[in-house]
């Protein structure tokens, strides 16, 4: 091999080097905090009565998740105060998006699902806990071969101390978590638009084992009827808990993990029950034709490669 | 012996080394190896060191056009930066932590070589790579580490004084940008650091001794 094919072979393989996929994009995250300060909370008829609703601040994070590419790590952090004393709570959520169902309705697999939960204030730390109970749905996915990728979804987690170190328990409930831009931004984004544009209702099924129907997709995990354990909605005993979209009338969209209708979801998109015209295109986009794309992908080597050609007839004696 | 005494040595042995193998000669190589070493300034975490240390070493291919006084070398560069550890108080829980980055670069490009007087030359420089980050945050409680691929552009402009034909001395000031969308970064983000660590940029000032053949 000649010392120019040496270096050019060099260039080549260095610059296909690929870059990592996945999520890498800030969002949002909306619960409601159950502090306990004394015993362990063991099941979810036991918690207290009173709550705090919460906005925190979150990012979604696959590099940092302990999943790999595939994975999303979501750190969440939110001021709020005890008794009049200011406190500072983070959450880690690190998610194993390969094993994670994405109908909305089924919870992420408990070994799919790492959390932390740590409350300071300053260098004082008052809690810090494991992952005692509680589940995380995924409302609504979006893949991006780039970090561009957006998630959407609810959860209810209850986190304990196991080394008894920090007494008490801390609870998030009726929690949504949301990347900015949304998944339904990101559909629109790439051009996979509605498949029926005139469609008004919003339908979404994150409240485990119910439906509900919102006209804002951004509503949360707020199911449409009494919830008596304030467990994340999870055994959600509405009286309209019909698996149906009521609104409008259109029957279906039961498994739609889309908070917009079914369109051109990229994640889930099963749309399996009753056919509704609102359902009927669930499919990814069309890839270009791969010639182009190899071309495409290529043509940084193609260029180096002519260069380096052309520079060696200029400089033949 | 200290760093006068090892500079003047130095100063002095080009200095006769110079007289002893007569001028450097204006004709070019087609090969470049060049080591570096310098200061890199930090502009996109607004919170964290501002001023870090980058070394590395350029490999370039090159040659001139027939009639046209610039030189033209497709460069390959290989660097490490350490930005060092940074001690911050978080500003929403005023906890102190604790953030280091390091970065290992990989780009190619063009290397324009114009001469200006007999041994000077003005070197300009473009091009790309993927800058491979290694970041790590760290307060009482809590440990987040993660490392990152970012597409990366730089551009970089400096002056170049051939002391012989196989031998260079150089002062480079390049900047390197992220060239691919990002929105932010985790760390960035936990510290609310200006644009959640979105728009990242490094600006260097390196040493550069230069190996022609």
């Amino acid at each position: 091999m000649t010392r120019t094919a040496k270096f050019t072979f060099l260039v080549v393989l260095l610059s296909s080097l690929d870059a990592a996929a996945g999520w890498d994009t800030p969002g949002s995250m909306r619960f409601d905090l159950v502090w306990e300060p004394d015993r362990v909370i063991s099941n979810w008829l036991d918690l207290p009565a009173e709550s705090t609703e919460l906005n925190a601040e979150a990012y979604f994070s696959s590099d940092a998740s302990q999943f790999g590419e595939q994975g999303v790590l979501m750190w969440a952090g939110f001021n709020f105060t005890v008794d009049g004393a200011p406190r500072y709570g983070i959450l880690l959520l690190d998610i194993d998006l390969t094993r994670a169902p994405i109908d909305g309705e089924t919870p992420v697999p408990a070994g799919a699902l790492r959390a932390e939960y740590l409350e300071k204030w300053q260098d004082q730390i008052f809690f810090s806990g494991e992952l005692l109970l509680g589940d995380v749905w995924i409302v609504d996915i979006f893949f991006h071969e780039d970090d561009a990728g957006a998630l959407e979804g609810d959860l209810a987690l209850i986190f304990a101390d196991p080394s008894n170190t920090y007494p008490g328990s801390r609870a998030l409930l009726r929690g949504r978590f949301a990347t900015y831009p949304a998944p339904s931004s990101q559909r629109r984004a790439a051009g996979l638009t509605d498949s029926n544009p005139n469609s008004t209702v919003h339908v979404s099924s994150s409240c485990s084992g119910d439906v509900y129907v919102a006209d804002d997709p951004g509503d949360g995990c707020d199911c449409g009827g009494d919830d008596p354990e304030t467990s994340g909605c999870e055994g959600d005993t509405s009286a309209d808990s019909s698996s149906v979209c009521e609104a409008g009338g259109s029957g279906g969209c039961e498994g739609d993990a889309g908070s917009s209708g079914c369109e051109g979801d990229s994640g889930s998109g099963s749309c399996d029950a009753g056919g509704s015209s609102d359902c009927a295109t669930a499919s990814r986009p069309r890839n270009a034709p791969a010639v182009l794309l190899g071309l495409q992908r290529f043509f940084p080597e193609f260029i180096i490669i002519g260069f380096i050609l052309f520079l060696k007839r200029r400089l033949r004696p | 012996m200290n760093a006068r005494r090892w500079t003047g040595l130095t100063v002095f042995l080009f200095s006769t080394g110079a007289g002893f193998f007569g001028q450097a000669e204006a004709r070019g190589t087609h090969f470049l190896v060049e080591p570096y070493t310098g200061m890199v300034f930090n502009q996109g975490f607004s919170r964290e060191n501002v001023v870090g240390l980058e070394s590395g070493a350029t490999i370039a291919v090159g040659g001139k056009l027939k009639g046209f006084p610039p030189r033209f070398y497709l460069y390959f560069r290989a660097s490490q930066l350490f930005m060092g550890e940074a001690d911050i108080r978080v500003p929403a829980s005023g906890a102190l932590c604790h953030v280091r980055r390091s970065y290992t670069g990989v780009v190619g490009g063009l290397r324009v070589v114009i001469p200006l007087l007999r041994h000077l030359r003005l070197n300009l420089e473009a091009g790309g790579g993927s800058l491979f980050s290694y970041n790590r945050y760290f307060e009482d409680g809590l440990n987040v580490e993660y490392q990152e691929d970012l597409v990366v552009a730089e551009l970089g402009a400096g002056l170049n004084w051939r002391m012989y034909r196989w031998l260079s001395l150089g002062l480079m000031y390049g900047y390197t940008f992220v060239a691919e969308e990002e929105r932010g970064d985790l760390i960035a983000t936990m510290l609310e650091e200006a644009d959640q660590g979105s728009s990242l940029g490094w600006s260097r000032l390196a040493v550069t001794l230069g190996f022609h053949f």
